[in-house]
């Protein structure tokens, strides 16, 4: 009897750890593959960022046609700090020599030659010497815009891949005019549709993100040349 | 509750009480033991042959294990190029490190003559596209075109590789793209770049606003295949828009186990080890095969061109497969974590003096 009644008891608990184990393993089961509600609309979610980017360009090209006249004179200086800091850029280039398939050391010593190079020449460079205050805004607004509401979630979203500021683990990046990005530091995604809205720039600068500084970054020398603090508003990525 | 759930919660109820639950839930498809390797590509006369490998550069023992497999095929089937998908140096890329993290796992293909063509990932320096063992031309973006048929092969058909920089789609790039795609008259055009389109991946997913600009242009001007890495699993996408197939291939050195949940877009995934890809263009048709660190095949399979006329290739008998030898590895060992750089210490890099 007693072992009749011993089976019959154990045949209750296996049962009974049989149906938590179920319950366990159905919660996450239920919620899993193909169920979550961001799955399902990708495909609406990426008509809806096409169509926000397709604005984007379509702005671009219209403020690239005819500029608002507030705005025409603080681009214009702009666009002038950045030339010459691309002039400066290239003779230290044509001086030092321009690196083309080379080995490990050369490239690294390239790029190490060519900040110090530039560093001893804009020892008096201060933020806002680019970024100066007349263009601030414009910036500010021309993110703003593109990173606002649930269709600029995906671009919200980019910014942070590889953002130092906000991917774990990363080489932290110390935000200062003339200071080296560090190797080994991660880099942000600059979505499309900011990019595509920011004044363009020779191709020996390059916007990033750190965090939400916006930095203008010599893209060989690795030098930030000038950064613009928040630029990107504190919106959640979710 | 729907039928689906029910079955669901049934199959649950049933595992749970089964003495040696042995399904697990995760994403597909269990590696074979390394004894059965083969290579499944036909290897036909003149076809183009190239390898992909993305995320790789982290030094970390399980990189150099999937470099000794692709050691291992490229006896079997010898590719003549690899393209990279980005993150191709994690963390310090000094020379040392670059020896670490690139030249010495890769070395017997490097010295058998393999070219390795790269793109830019999040973690890459871009300065990565004046090392020459890179072959990028000094180009954060760039094309090259590959076919095997010699120079007489030069003016018709073949290959064409279109490396982009995913992390940063400006205006300049675009045209570029735009231009050079239009004036292309290659029958494959294939693009490769690190941030995927389309992606299953839980870490990071599609990258909606690059699919906005570049999937328009890949339709309009016939692009047919795509690779990207950045989420560290394989995947391959069903045939999208314009009929591309996109694959995510970005576990050459890192891995997010279970990193992958199903979708509608995936035909096929894996993410519970580290792999990389070989493929082979023979007229009209991509074969593809997807091996994992222990040398088992983890996808294969075979794309006709979108918009080529149908023949009878995917109707052919499937080749014979080859046994291909590979090197013994232990997945059961350690994997290096997410975010762990490397398996040795790094030297710190000298100073270089300022100039005079």
């Amino acid at each position: 009897m007693d072992d009749h009644a011993s089976l019959a008891r154990r045949g209750a608990a296996r049962f009974l750890i049989g149906l938590l184990a179920a319950l366990c393993l159905a919660v996450p089961v239920l919620a899993g593959p193909g169920e979550k509600p961001e799955e399902k609309d990708e495909a609406a979610r990426a008509a809806k960022v096409a169509k926000k980017v397709a604005r984007a360009l379509e702005k671009a090209r219209k403020a690239e046609e005819e500029p608002v006249e507030a705005d025409r004179r603080a681009l214009r200086k702009f666009h002038e700090e950045v030339m010459e800091y691309a002039e400066l850029h290239d003779k230290q280039v044509a001086r030092l020599g321009k690196p083309v398939a080379v080995d490990a050391q050369d490239c690294f010593a390239a790029q190490r030659a060519l900040a110090r190079s530039i560093q001893s020449k804009r020892v008096t460079a201060r933020q806002g010497d680019i970024f100066a205050p007349a263009v601030e805004p414009i910036f500010r607004r021309l993110i703003a815009v593109e990173l606002r509401g649930p269709d600029g979630l995906p671009a919200r979203q980019a910014i942070l891949e590889g953002n130092p500021g906000e991917e774990k683990p990363s080489v932290p990046v110390v935000v200062r005019v003339n200071g080296e990005y560090p190797i080994g530091a991660a880099r942000s995604t600059v979505p499309p549709s900011v990019l595509l809205t920011l004044p363009p720039l020779p191709a020996s600068l390059e916007y990033r993100f750190v965090g939400r500084d916006l930095i203008l970054l010599d893209s060989v020398a690795q030098l930030i040349v000038d950064f613009l603090p928040a630029a990107a508003p504190n919106r959640p990525i979710k | 509750m729907n039928h689906a759930m029910i079955s669901r919660l049934v199959v649950v109820f049933w595992l749970a009480l089964c003495p040696a639950p042995s399904a697990p839930f995760g994403v597909d498809t269990a590696p074979q033991a390394h004894s059965t390797a083969t290579l499944t590509l036909p290897r036909k006369d003149g076809s183009v042959r190239f390898a992909v490998m993305g995320d790789t550069g982290r030094g970390s023992r399980e990189q150099y294990e999937v470099a000794k497999q692709m050691v291992a095929f490229h006896k079997e089937f010898p590719f003549d190029f690899v393209i990279m998908l980005g993150d191709n140096i994690y963390g310090l890329d000094t020379p040392a490190e670059m020896a670490n993290k690139f030249e010495t796992p890769y070395k017997p293909l490097l010295d058998a003559g393999v070219v390795f063509h790269a793109c830019l990932g999040n973690h890459d320096n871009p300065n990565q596209r004046f090392y020459k063992l890179f072959n990028m031309g000094g180009e954060r973006y760039y094309t090259f075109r590959a076919s095997r048929g010699g120079i007489s092969k030069l003016t018709e058909g073949g290959v064409r590789f279109f490396a982009l920089e995913s992390e940063y789609l400006d205006k300049q790039q675009l045209d570029w793209l735009e231009k050079e795609l239009s004036s292309s008259t290659s029958d494959w055009k294939i693009s490769f770049f690190h941030h995927p389109l389309y992606s299953s991946g839980k870490a990071h997913g599609s990258a909606l606003e690059s699919r906005a600009v570049l999937e328009p242009l890949f339709v309009k001007y016939g692009v047919s295949a795509v690779f990207s890495g950045h989420d560290h699993l394989y995947e391959r996408i069903k045939p999208q828009k314009g009929g591309i197939v996109y694959w995510v291939s970005g576990a050459g050195g890192s891995l997010r186990k279970r990193g992958l949940r199903t979708t509608d877009m995936t035909a096929k995934g894996f993410d519970t080890d580290y792999h990389f890809m070989i493929v082979e263009i023979a007229g009209d048709d991509l074969y593809f095969q997807a091996i994992s660190r222990t040398g088992a095949t983890v996808d294969s399979g075979v794309v006709h061109r979108p918009g080529a006329p149908e023949a009878g290739a995917s109707r052919a008998p499937s080749p014979e497969p080859v046994p291909v030898a590979v090197p013994a590895v232990s997945p059961a060992g350690r994997s290096t974590p997410e975010g762990e750089v490397g398996v040795r210490p790094s030297p710190s890099p000298s100073p270089t003096p300022p100039p005079q």
